[in-house]
């Protein structure tokens, strides 16, 4: 046998439903207890009044909430005085808001890749090594080679033109310097301490024609 | 609740200026005569004399809300008095879509739930604070009524939360289930369900004084 829900019993007790609606009732006894003791709950709570203050609490509550509202429309009003009042808060306003631009732009500056000093310098320090090291580098170009670690005044590198002018191709393989090419794509190709013995060769080849 | 508050004022019309037509054709003299409508745009229009009004008309039942809430009178006027503050803040955001009591009670209800949340109920002795005509009833008569009441109050005080707001919501200020559940943010079967607990839990705690 289903008694009667939480739902009907409400309905019941508040009269929406008519128990003469609700034949389990005749035949349950247990729903027809718990509805009597609904009823009586009802009963007694609804006897259950709020203590009425004194006559005199109103006019007193009616002026706290009066003075609680005036305090608020005053907070309100000079909230809207200091946003309107220049200088008192627009100059203070925008110098953040310059400062905050202007910290947002260093910002932006700083994170762009192309000005990073770790990301550029590479470069540099990579021609210098290569210049030192152009004979490990089959690919190194030897007029950035010169470019980068000899000035095209250099004396000794004038003396290796002059000198090479008159050096045949002979001489040069027999110098074992005709790598491959003309004389200058040798030169060009060859390290400092190469250029140094060639410089040595060519002073030595030309001094014993000398001599 | 009573279908005589229900809003009238044509709100399609922007509100602002609705409200400006309304104040400016008002004296303090005949706001207490003006529907609930028309006092909420006197006071969004600045009439400083409407929302005293408004205090006026609800402040007995806020404060009795309350007072089935915290059992006590300090407290009460206290959470009645944040209560109205609150609608002053809130009312450009009233759209009359319930009564202007209904709106009220919900803030009510916010106000009292934060409060027992935070702290516990203190039940007054019986007579504290309480206005007695002696000439109303007999004394002992007006004696056992208050010492009745007190249990009651007393019990109600300790019902959990949901239960307490249904009870009081429906038994003291005739409000329908469906506005409970609109005030509460439940459905109208929970708060059927909670109102059937609440009845039987007070018939428990008042069954074992």
């Amino acid at each position: 046998m289903r008694h009667l829900t939480a739902d009907e019993l409400v309905d019941l007790v508040e009269g929406v439903a008519l128990e003469s609606d609700v034949p389990h009732l005749a035949t349950c006894a247990t729903c027809r207890q718990q509805l009597a003791e609904l009823h009586a709950t009802m009963a007694m709570a609804s006897d259950a009044e709020v203590p009425a203050p004194s006559p005199l609490f109103w006019d007193h509550f009616s002026s706290r909430v009066r003075d609680a509202v005036a305090a608020e429309r005053a907070v309100r009003g000079s909230w809207w005085r200091r946003l309107s009042s220049w200088p008192g808060v627009m100059a203070p306003m925008s110098a953040a808001a310059a400062a905050i631009l202007v910290f947002a732009i260093v910002l932006k500056t700083m994170s762009t890749p192309s000005n990073r000093p770790e990301v550029t310098s590479p470069a540099p320090v990579a021609s210098s090594a290569q210049a030192t090291t152009s004979s490990a580098l089959p690919g190194t170009s030897g007029v950035e080679l010169l470019n980068d670690s000899m000035s095209a005044d250099d004396p000794s590198l004038t003396l290796v033109a002059d000198l090479t002018d008159a050096l045949g191709w002979n001489e040069a393989a027999d110098a074992d310097l005709a790598l491959a090419g003309s004389a200058e794509h040798a030169v060009t190709h060859l390290s400092r301490d190469e250029l140094s013995e060639l410089e040595r060769l060519l002073k030595e080849a030309l001094g014993g024609k000398g001599a | 609740m009573s279908a005589s508050l229900a809003w009238s004022l044509p709100w399609a019309e922007p509100r602002e200026a609705a409200a400006k037509s309304v104040g400016q054709a008002l004296t303090d003299a005949t706001l207490p005569d003006l529907d609930e409508a028309a006092l909420v745009a006197a006071c969004l229009s600045g009439q400083q004399g409407a929302f005293d009004v408004i205090v006026e008309r609800h402040r007995r039942a806020v404060y009795q809300l309350c007072y089935r809430y915290v059992g006590n009178h300090e407290d009460a006027s206290d959470l009645a008095q944040d209560v109205f503050l609150r609608a002053y803040r809130g009312l450009k955001n009233f759209r009359g879509q319930s009564s202007l009591a209904t709106w009220l009670y919900r803030i009510g209800v916010n106000v009292c739930l934060n409060r027992v949340s935070a702290k516990a109920p203190q039940t007054e002795p019986i007579g504290e604070y309480q206005f007695v005509d002696v000439h109303a009833e007999p004394a002992s008569e007006k004696m056992l009524k208050d010492e009745r009441g007190a249990r009651v109050r007393a019990a109600i005080a300790q019902l959990p939360p949901k239960q307490r707001s249904a009870l009081i919501l429906r038994m003291y200020h005739d409000m329908s289930h469906q506005e409970i559940a609109d005030t509460l943010g439940s459905s109208v079967g929970a708060v059927k369900a909670n109102f059937f607990h609440a009845l039987g839990n007070l018939k428990k705690l008042l069954g074992s004084e």
